[in-house]
């Protein structure tokens, strides 16, 4: 993996997305002003606790919000505006050019079609092949995937086929069109261990063939196996962002070292050493003023709780959001 | 592919092969009943009204209480009623599946609107809405077809929308969306094909009712006149008089009861065939 091509190719550049749901509550702003880019062969993680917006996030890229959801702000994907796009254009990148891997396996697949027809209904939307050649993309698709005895998957029905064999062709579908985004939610999330690594494996595969990936997980540790870059969500802001290199070894905000010092880790079992963020996620209904991490931060003061901090540029090519940042690059 | 796999499993069910056996069996009756029957369906016997059957002299079913051969009106009234029966099912099938699908697929104003027009129509009085379309259309056997059919798709739209409804959550439907799947493409392809057990069902339960309105209209002098004849009119007749002469009742109704077993079983066959999981 070179560093050099990658940077000229930008595939996806989200700037300031704000996705609001207008609901008989009140609105919530699940995904507040979210921005970054991505070249092809990057991948991104976006993690954080549920509901932080990270799935929202990719709902909001693919157009797949139900009609109460309120886009704003800029997602330029290969120099196109995705949002106000017309829904027949969308139906013509999505599948194609922009894919996403469902997190069940179990239940993204159409348990009436077999695998083939799954396969070749992706193909049929976007190009006018023969069924003859759609079965032999379908049969390459697999193939890409790793998938045992192909031919013979082909005629076989979802419940035929264990966990991660779905997910293959979860994969194998998304990635048939050969699209250079994918957006994957959770993907391991419902898999065996031995299995999430293979899943893992595919997915580095793609990356490494070209295809710019957004994983979205609350896993920490598929982050440091896949992701270049890694951006930390909370309460719909990214307050963490960075080389994941960096960000995990020199966290520097408060929640992303929480969530780091509540891994379990094998060396210290013994001693209870996990440390759980204390309290809960704020309600995106009523959002504390300032900072919405302030009611659970160690460090929280009287600025923190007035003034919402700016994400902003650190050394190291992070940035982060959080009044208490500067000068403070260690694990606390 | 899904339907040669499908037509394999029906066809090595044994149960829904003796459906589709009988009911061909009843079709060709119902063709060539008049070749079979020794008598018309008009023709008055004075000196055996309300006879009981008589294999010697061609009256295998007995006759009516008109004195008519009721194995040749019975084979006639199986026209009538297998076309009903059909008719009625197909029309619910067709319009009520797609009404349903589509309105429980997109949801909100438009599902809204198109289930207050079922429920209008629902709550039309039928023997109004008879009268209604007696006055414009005329009596006619197409008069039965149209009032019928205006109301027996209601009851599938309504199990096809309910069950749309909770099929819309699932995540394959927001994965097709995903991979760039128009509405029209997801209903044909993802809804309506995941429908097909509670369908064939409701489908199956339309026969007879559509079977039993005829019979009524038919009763009101709409639809089938003398001396044509369907089951459910004769059915009527044989009730009334159902203590002197049984068999005025037992051979129209066995038939209709072996149809509707029939298409039950061949109902049943076609639902397994097209479940993958079975």
């Amino acid at each position: 993996m070179e560093a050099e091509p990658r940077q000229d190719r930008i595939v996806l550049n989200v700037s300031n997305l704000t996705t609001r749901f207008l609901t008989p509550r009140g609105t919530v702003t699940a995904v507040d002003g979210v921005s970054f880019s991505l070249a092809a062969g990057e991948t991104l993680g976006i993690v954080g606790e549920s509901g932080c917006g990270k799935s929202q996030t990719l709902f909001s890229i693919m157009g797949l919000l139900p009609s109460n959801a309120r886009v704003g702000g800029s997602i330029g994907f290969e120099g196109q505006e995705l949002i106000g796009l017309p829904p027949g254009e969308m139906n013509r990148l999505r599948g194609i050019r922009l894919a996403l891997v469902f997190q069940d396996p179990m239940t993204a697949l159409n348990p009436y079609l077999t695998v083939e027809r799954q396969l070749c209904e992706v193909l049929e939307y976007h190009k006018g092949l023969s069924r003859a050649d759609a079965r032999a993309e379908a049969l390459e698709a697999l193939r890409r995937v790793h998938m045992p005895e192909p031919e013979r998957q082909l005629r076989r029905y979802p419940h035929e086929l264990s966990g991660g064999m779905r997910q293959r062709v979860v994969i194998a579908m998304a990635m048939i069109g050969k699209p250079a985004l994918l957006l994957a939610d959770e993907p391991t999330t419902a898999l065996d261990v031995t299995i999430q690594a293979e899943i893992l494996d595919l997915l580095a595969e793609q990356s490494d063939s070209g295809t710019a990936i957004v994983l979205v997980t609350h896993d920490l540790g598929v982050v440091a196996r896949l992701c270049d870059r890694v951006a930390v969500m909370y309460a719909g802001r990214v307050v963490e962002q960075g080389p994941t290199r960096a960000v995990f070894h020199a966290p520097r905000h408060p929640y992303t070292q929480g969530l780091l010092a509540a891994l379990p880790r094998l060396d210290d079992l013994a001693s209870a050493g996990r440390k759980p963020i204390e309290g809960q996620p704020p309600d995106l209904l009523a959002l504390p003023p300032g900072c919405a991490f302030s009611p659970r931060c160690p460090l929280a003061d009287g600025p923190c709780r007035e003034m919402s901090p700016e994400l902003l540029s650190r050394d190291g090519g992070c940035a982060v959001a959080c009044h208490h940042a500067d000068g403070r690059g260690g694990v606390s | 592919m899904t339907a040669d796999s499908g037509w394999r499993r029906l066809l090595r069910n044994p149960m829904a092969m003796a459906g589709l056996t009988v009911l061909g069996l009843i079709l060709l009756l119902a063709l060539f009943g008049p070749f079979l029957a020794a008598h018309e369906i008009d023709e008055v016997f004075w000196d055996r009204i309300g006879a009981p059957p008589d294999f010697a002299a061609g009256f295998y079913f007995g006759t009516d209480a008109n004195g008519r051969d009721l194995f040749a009106r019975t084979l006639a009234g199986a026209r009538v009623s297998l076309l009903v029966g059909t008719a009625a099912s197909l029309i619910s099938l067709v319009i009520g599946v797609t009404y349903g699908a589509i309105a429980g697929y997109l949801g909100g104003r438009i599902d809204a609107v198109m289930m207050r027009i079922v429920d209008i129509l629902y709550s039309l009085p039928f023997v109004f809405f008879v009268i209604l379309l007696t006055v414009y259309v005329g009596r006619s056997l197409s008069t039965i077809f149209i009032t019928i059919g205006a109301v027996i798709w209601l009851d599938m739209a309504r199990i096809v929308r309910g069950q749309t409804l909770s099929l819309k959550q699932r995540e394959f439907i927001e994965a097709a969306r995903a991979f760039g799947a128009t509405d029209r493409r997801i209903i044909l392809r993802h809804i309506i094909p995941n429908l097909w057990g509670p369908v064939i069902i409701s489908m199956l339960l339309v026969i007879p009712d559509a079977i039993l309105t005829e019979s009524f209209l038919s009763f009101l002098g709409l639809g089938v006149q003398e001396p044509n004849t369907s089951w459910g009119v004769l059915i009527g007749d044989g009730a009334q008089n159902m203590m002197e002469t049984p068999w005025m009742l037992l051979f129209p109704g066995a038939f209709l009861a072996l149809t509707l077993l029939a298409f039950n079983f061949l109902g049943d066959g076609l639902r397994d065939a097209m479940d993958p999981k079975e």
